[in-house]
Order: C-alpha cells, then structure tokens, then sequence
C-alpha cells in the first residue's frame, strides 16, 4: 500500500486515541471491513518515519492483557497533518467522482 | 534504549499479541501464522532502522551507492582514474613524510619558536655560529633579551667499555640544557649545577637508543656506573626519546661540561662550544640580534684585529638554521610532487569530463524528469569524492612502498629521515589532499552537465580537454627538465678528479683510549707496529696512517696568514683563508695515488721527512708565486720551523663541489699533541667481497693483537665517496621517478583525448574520404591536431622550467640551470612520446573504412 494511504490510515485510527502497532492493525483491518489488508510488519517502517516527522509520539506501556507494548499517540502536528491528508484525500475523492460521473 | 533493540522489542511484542489473537481463536500453530501474516520480520526491522538515519546520511549513503554502480559499469575508466590519483598521492605521502619533519613539523622542544641559535661566525669554522667559553660566561651574565642562556660542546668519539669497546658519540652539555629546550630526562634526575661543576665525580646520561639496546632499557639504570674514555661514570638519566642535539648531531652519551670559567676568564685555556637561547616573550630574533651587538663588540677584542672584518654575529632561529642545508632540496622535492599531483589531476579531470560527455543525455533526461540540479550536482560530486578517496587510500599503500624505497636509496645528512614514517599526520594530509583533488577536479565537469544546453545532446566543446592535456604536457616538461639538470650534475659529480686513486683502498676508522694513550709517542708506537704487522701480510700492499682521508678536510685547519714563511713579514690583514693540514705516514702520497710532482714524498726513518713540510700545488703556488717553494722554511703553526720538501697535487679536500682547499701534510711524528683517531688505509689487489671481507678480518685482528679495546670501523674508500654523491644521486633518482611517472601520464592524457577526436569525428573522416582524401592526409589531420597542443604545452613548459631554474640551481654541479642543452633533449624526449601516443589514434583514423563510417550513427 502506497505512503499517503497508509498514513492516513495510521493517523485516522490515532485520532481515536494511542494505540499500538498490533491494534492499529486489528483497527484498519476491522473499520475497513477487511479490505484494506496491510502486510503486519509494512506498518512499523511508516509508524517510525510518522515519529520522526513529529506527527507521533511512542511511549512504552503496558496493555490490557499485562503486555509491555510501544503505543503511538497524535501530536498537535499530527492532528494538524490528519486534518490536511483527510481534506486532501476528500478532495481526491470529490474529484474523481465527478470525473466518472461525466466522463 | 537503542534503537535497534527498541525495534526488535516492538515486534516482537506485535508477534505475541497476534499469537495470543490467533490462539483464542482456536487456529493451530498460531506462532507460525502470527509471523506468515507479519512478513519478514529482519527486512522489516532493517526499513524501519532506517526512519531513523537522518535525511542528509541516507541522500549521502545513496549518492554513494549510486557512485559506486556507475564505477563498476565502466571498470576502464574507473581503474584508471584510481590508478592516476593513486600515483599521484602516493608519490606525494612519501616525499611528504620524508620533507614534513624538515620543513613543517615542530621540532622535539617545547616552544620551539622561541628558541635560537646564536655565536660567532669565522671562516675557521664556517659551519658552525661559536662562542669562546670566556666570552659565554660574561653573555650569560649580562645579557637582557633571553629567558635562558645555555651551551653544549659538539658530540665527538668516544669509547663505551662494557662486553667489548664501542665507538659511541659523546656531547657536553650546560646543566641547564635540557630545561632551556623545555625537555626532561625520562628516567632519572638528569644533571644538577653540583655536577657541572669543574672536577665533580663524572656523571652522564644516556640516549634512548643507547639504553635500549645496551642496556635492555632496565629501569634501574641511574645510579649504575659505566667506563666511558676509560673512567668510570655514573649515569644518572635517560634522554626523552626524540632527543636529538640541536646541530641534528647524533649522540649516544652527554656529559656535563665541568668548565671552569674562571680559568677560561684568565686564558689558561679555551674552549669552543655552541651557545643556544630562549627568548623572552615578545622579543624577536632581530631584537636578540640588536641587543647582543655590545656584547659580540666586546669579544670581537679578543680576536686578532686583522681576523675581525671576518667574524659575524649570528642569530637564527633555531629550525631555519637547522634545515638551512636541506630546505631547498626539500622543497625542490615538494615542487617535484606537487607538479605530478597537478598532472594527475588534470588527467582525472580529463577522464571525468569525457566521462560526463557521454552521460551528458541521461543528466539531461533526469532533469526533465525533475532530478533538482543540487541532486545532480551532489550526485556527481559524490563520485568524484569516491574516486578520491578510494584513489587516495590506494596512493597511501603505495607511498608505503615508495617510502620504503626512499629510505633504501637515501644518503646520510637528511635531517630526521630515520623518523620519516606514513603516520596519522602524514596520512591525514594525504586523504585530504586526495578529496580536496576529487572535489575541484570533479566540480568543473559536474557544473558543465548542468549547462541548460544539455539536452540538445551536443558534446562538451573541445578547447577545454585540449587545454587541460597542453597543461600536463607542459608539468612534464618542467619536471623532466629537473629530472635532466641534476641527472648531469649527478654524472658531473661522479666524474670529477679526485687527485687520488680509492679503487681498491679499504680504510679502519681506529679510536684509542684517551686514558691509556696519553702521550704522542704512546699513538704513534701504536701505528707504527700496527702498520709493520699490516705489510708483513702476503696481498696487502701500500698501508699508510693518517689523522683523515680526502675528499673531506681534516680535523685541523690553518689560517693562511698566521703560517709564517722565513724572512718575509706577515699579511697585515684578513685571514687569506684556511688550509687544510693532514698528519700522515710517509706511505700515504704512495698509497692514495696522489703524485709527487715536485721534490719527494715522507720517508721512513729519514729526519729530514720529520722536520719536513709537503704543500699542495695550489698552497706551494699561493704561497710562493714565482719562486721555487722546495727547501723553503715555513712555520704552520707552535714554534717549529719547517723545510718544504715536497710539491704533491691538489686533491678534492673539501667535498667534491667545491675546488680543493690549499692543503699541507706533515708527518704523524711531528705532531704535539696525541692522535688518538686515525685512519689506516691499505691497497687490496681485488676488490671481491670475499677478499675485503678477509682484509677486514685481517686488520681487526691485527689490531685487536695490539690492543684488545680498540673499536675497529671498516670501509672502503670508494664507498665513503660515494656517500658525497649520495644527496645528488638522490634528488636525481626521484626526480627522474616523478618526471617519469608525469611523463606517462601525460602521454595517456593525449592518447586519450586524440581517441575520443578520432571516435567522435569518424563520420566526418569517413566524408572526407570519400571525397577523396587520403590515409596520410587523416592521419596528418590528426597528429596536427596533437602537434598543435602539444607545442602549446611545450612553451608553457620550457617557460615554467626556465622560470624554475631559480630553484635548482644551488643543488646543481658543473651544469647551468638553464642548460639550453637540457631544455633541448627534454623537449625532444617529450614530442617523441607525443608522437608515439598520437600514432595509435592518428592510425586508426587513417583506416576508417568510408562506407562504414557514414552509416555510423
């Protein structure tokens, strides 16, 4: 899956609160009702370049079943950057939409 | 955390959580699927190592992997240009560690700067600045401009007694010395004022090298006491590792000088040492020079007034004084290197730009593309930063190999060669150098395939290359001329008259015991009975005992004007020179093969020989011009009186460079005072190893006969001369390697620039063929062509070797530094090469096959 998909979709499923790597999976394969597969392992690389982007912020915790995992929250930048991809892909979409529709 | 562990842990954790999913769903083998669904857990762990590189490493680690692909696509190109800048910097490391501790490096004593060498200058020791012991004491006293005063005395020979007896060097030095160069020994206290004090128990330190090798660098050792010259002395330091004297003397022993000033001050006796200070903050040489000006007035009144005109002041620093002699071979060297790094520059700068030409569309292209121009630019720069270190790094291991090869063909008397070594500094400054040559030689072509023309696809236009070829050319012209002058000088030197015979003499360097060997008589029993024991053996012809061997002077040297010739009075002013005077048995003019032109030599048992004086040509010819010298009385020096018995022929007595000196010899007899280092020089009849190697065993024994602790030294003569072509042979053999690895070079340069002509002008070439023109006329096309900027290059270079003759000309001998002779050969040599590296292009222009040439395309 191409970078600007991904990271919406990572940034999107952040915007409902910190999560870590394995519940941003479960998230967008559940939400996307199992469309929008995404290799398990694909995710860490984007999660990590998000973090140094300064959208992300990753913090050891532990889970509801005593685990110790790193779970990734939203900076203001994120949510900033969130805002701007969703419009953008909005945009996308409006557009592309109306191009069927007259073509 | 770092940040591999940190990635490792969160995949991990990721693994488990899916496993732990899985499992509650009742899947078998969850662990399995839990990583099939993950993918590969080690790749994915190496992406995500990656975020985290900063941006400007990973375009870097790029730009460096994208270089290194486009070398191995053209491998050609790509040895060559590491082989140019290999050659260049490898040549430049050598003689860059071998002039760096010469030229640059700080000497071994703190704040050198400061630190100066100061005395008096007279043509009795025109070698050596010197301060009379009387005249030292009272400049310590009153002088105001330096922080420390302090002295030495010239390392001389020595006798070290411990399994055998060893010729060792021996210095005294001022108690204050080694604090004044802000050094301390280390190991032990070092000397005390108790211990220069004159007739203090004798104590010495000893060199690191010393210690270590004879010593087994024992840590007890101060304390212990050694027999040096005969006494037993304690020793009580080690001298720090680098230490070297201040004249660059070797020296294994030092002593204090125990010099009673007081006597100095009366006259009773005198002594000559080496005065050496350190300024005070702020003061400069030319203030020290000023400030002692009274004080040198006050000795210059000691000196006889008709020698004073002769006597100078001298005040230098330190280090120019020290390198005075080898500074311009030096930077003659540097010069040499720097030419050829200069002509391998320009010949990867060359390779780079053809090498640009033909990528010059897939730049274009990329562009279009919308690569950003600083992209590009730091793309192309990369390569050549690659090209320059990896050319660099090769040019070090090859400096390694050529400074081994230096230092096998380099004579005595280069200062601080046995340090010269491919350290850190040396290594540091050869890599930079290395970049910096990637970095301007990749820069030009770089910027040129940037040029908005581009994509209209045209070729690099031509003057440039031509002019960057007719640039190394003209390097190779320079650097052959040098090669040339001193290679003549170098023949020169090697071909001058001796005036003597050293085909087959083998000569001992002989050091008696001061202590035992007191009186004249005792020596000279000493050399009488070794030299009978030496002709009685079968095959050993001609021996002889002298105080020194020509072509060096001897250790005494008359003023001219101070010999007194009966009945004629005194030359009122100036000293009129010096003359060299020998001590010898009568076998030496026989011996050496130095004629007798006129009256006879020395002969044993003869007391005329005793009271005799023999004069060189051109000392007979000074000194009685237009008269008959033989059976006139001279006084040479002391109170005795001597009858010329005989004129021999001038000898070199002063080096090889410069005409001889007038010289006198007496015999060994009529010396005062004991000769306690001698030479004994003898004929073999062949000079096999085997046979010299049977001498030699046949003299130590002889003399070990004698006198069981004598240290013997061997040699034979014509080795000892070589050793003053030495410096010539040298400078002329780098030169000649750097002239000719430019040569090369160069000669590739054209060869290259004429094929890629001829390849991108074969369809021209094909046309004009068909039209009619003949082989010999393409191929006369193009050697024009290289005529054209190989003349260019060829005044350019006679012009640049003209205006380096400056350079040369104090290291050249009986050869004109703007020998036209020399310029001539060079400049024929070079349109030779030219020619030859023209030929192969200018060929296959000439074979182009019309019809082939026009479809080319």
């Amino acid at each position: 899956m191409s970078h600007p998909t991904l990271e919406l979709l990572i940034l999107k499923t952040l915007g409902r609160g910190a999560n870590h790597g394995f519940g941003i999976t479960l998230h967008i394969q559940e939400a996307s009702g199992g469309m929008l597969g995404v290799e398990e392992g694909s995710l860490y690389p984007a999660l990590h370049r998000l973090e140094k982007n300064g959208w992300l912020k990753g913090e050891w915790r532990v889970t509801e079943n005593a685990r110790r995992a790193r779970y990734y929250l939203l900076t203001t930048a994120g949510q900033d950057r969130l805002k701007e991809i969703e419009q953008s892909w909005a945009d996308l979409h409006r557009g592309m939409a109306r191009f069927l529709r007259t073509a | 955390m770092n940040p591999d562990d940190e990635i490792r842990e969160e995949i991990e954790s990721h693994l488990r959580q899916r496993e732990q999913w899985l499992a509650q769903r009742g899947i078998a083998d969850a662990r399995t699927e839990a990583r099939r669904r993950f993918g590969n857990t080690a790749q994915i762990h190496e992406e995500t190592r990656r975020m985290h590189i900063p941006v400007a490493v990973e375009q870097t680690l790029r730009n460096i992997t994208l270089a290194l692909r486009s070398f191995r696509r053209t491998p050609g190109f790509t040895l060559t240009a590491l082989l140019t800048i290999a050659i260049g910097i490898g040549a430049g490391s050598a003689v860059f560690s071998v002039v760096d501790r010469i030229l640059f490096r700080p000497l071994a004593y703190r704040d050198e700067a400061r630190l100066v060498w100061l005395g008096m200058r007279a043509p009795i020791m025109a070698d050596n600045e010197f301060v009379l012991a009387a005249d030292y004491s009272a400049w310590q006293k009153e002088q105001t401009v330096f922080e420390t005063l302090t002295s030495m005395q010239a390392a001389q020979d020595c006798t070290l007694r411990m399994a055998g007896a060893i010729k060792v060097r021996c210095a005294r030095l001022e108690w204050s010395f080694l604090p004044a160069f802000g050094l301390a020994p280390q190991l032990g206290p070092g000397f005390t004022v108790e211990d220069d004090r004159p007739g203090a128990p004798p104590t010495i330190m000893i060199s690191a090298g010393l210690w270590r090798d004879k010593f087994g660098g024992r840590l007890d050792i101060a304390g212990q006491s050694v027999m040096v010259d005969g006494r037993d002395m304690r020793i009580v330091g080690v001298l720090p590792e680098e230490f070297e004297l201040p004249n660059m003397q070797r020296v294994d022993i030092v002593r204090p000088q125990q010099i009673d000033w007081a006597a100095q001050k009366r006259g009773t006796s005198t002594i000559i040492i080496h005065a050496f200070g350190r300024l005070k903050p702020g003061v400069t040489v030319q203030d020290a020079q000023t400030a002692m000006q009274p004080l040198f007035v006050e000795a210059l009144r000691f000196v006889p007034e008709r020698f004073r005109k002769e006597v100078t002041l001298e005040v230098h620093p330190l280090r120019e004084r020290q390198t005075r002699d080898s500074q311009r071979a030096s930077y003659l060297l540097l010069g040499a290197v720097v030419c050829l790094l200069l002509i391998s520059c320009l010949n990867v700068a060359n390779l780079l730009i053809a090498r640009a030409a033909s990528r010059q569309q897939e730049m274009a292209i990329r562009r279009a593309l919308g690569a950003g121009r600083g992209t590009l630019l730091a793309q192309q720069l990369t390569e050549s930063l690659v090209l320059g270190l990896g050319g660099g790094l090769l040019g070090i291991g090859l400096g390694a190999l050529l400074l081994r090869a230096f230092l096998a063909i380099a004579p005595a008397g280069i200062p601080r060669l046995d340090q010269a070594a491919l350290d850190a500094r040396v290594v540091g400054v050869s890599l930079v150098a290395a970049l910096l040559a990637g970095l301007v030689v990749g820069l030009f072509p770089a910027f040129r395939a940037l040029r908005p023309e581009s994509l209209s696809g045209r070729r690099a236009t031509a003057p440039v290359r031509q002019t960057l070829v007719a640039l190394q050319i003209a390097c190779s012209i320079i650097l052959l001329a040098g090669a040339g002058l001193l290679a003549q000088s170098l023949y020169r030197l090697q071909s001058v008259r001796l005036g003597f015979a050293p085909a087959g003499l083998l000569t001992a360097s002989l050091q008696l015991d001061p202590t035992r060997y007191t009186k004249p008589e005792q020596c000279l029993q000493f050399y009488g009975e070794l030299e009978r024991a030496l002709r009685a053996i079968p095959g050993l012809s001609a021996v002889t005992v002298s105080d020194s061997l020509p072509p060096a002077g001897s250790n005494l040297a008359l003023i001219f004007s101070n010999i007194a010739v009966e009945g004629r009075a005194p030359i009122p002013e100036g000293t009129g020179g010096m003359v060299t005077h020998r001590y010898v048995s009568p076998g030496y003019f026989a011996a050496l093969g130095i004629p007798v032109i006129r009256g006879r030599a020395f002969e044993e048992g003869d007391p005329q020989s005793a009271d005799g004086i023999i004069l060189s040509e051109a000392l007979a010819g000074r000194m009685f011009p237009g008269e008959d010298p033989l059976h006139k009385r001279i006084r040479p020096g002391g109170d005795q009186w001597k009858t010329v018995i005989g004129i021999a022929a001038d000898v070199r007595n002063a080096g090889l460079r410069s005409a001889p000196d007038p010289e006198s010899y007496t015999t060994l007899a009529a010396r005062q005072y004991p000769l306690r280092s001698a030479q004994v020089t003898l004929r073999l009849p062949e000079m096999q190893p085997d046979s010299v190697a049977h001498a030699a065993q046949l003299v130590r024994a002889e003399v070990a006969r004698l006198d069981p602790n004598v240290p013997v030294t061997l040699e034979q003569v014509e080795r000892r001369i070589d050793r003053f072509t030495a410096p010539a042979r040298f400078q002329a053999a780098l030169l000649g390697l750097f002239a000719a690895a430019g040569l090369l070079l160069a000669a590739v340069g054209l060869y290259g620039l004429l094929s890629l002509i001829v390849t991108s002008r074969t369809r021209e070439i094909g046309v004009r063929m068909a039209v009619g023109a003949g082989a010999a006329e393409i191929a006369a096309m193009v050697l024009s062509q290289a005529a054209k900027w190989t003349a260019a290059g060829l005044a350019l270079g006679l012009m640049g070797a003209w205006a380096a003759a400056r350079w040369l000309e104090s290291l050249l001998f009986g050869v004109q530094a703007r020998d036209a002779g020399t310029l001539g050969a060079v400049a024929l040599v070079l349109v030779l090469v030219a020619l030859l590296s023209a030929w192969l292009p200018a060929r296959r222009a000439a074979s182009v096959d019309p019809s082939v040439a026009l479809r080319a395309e």
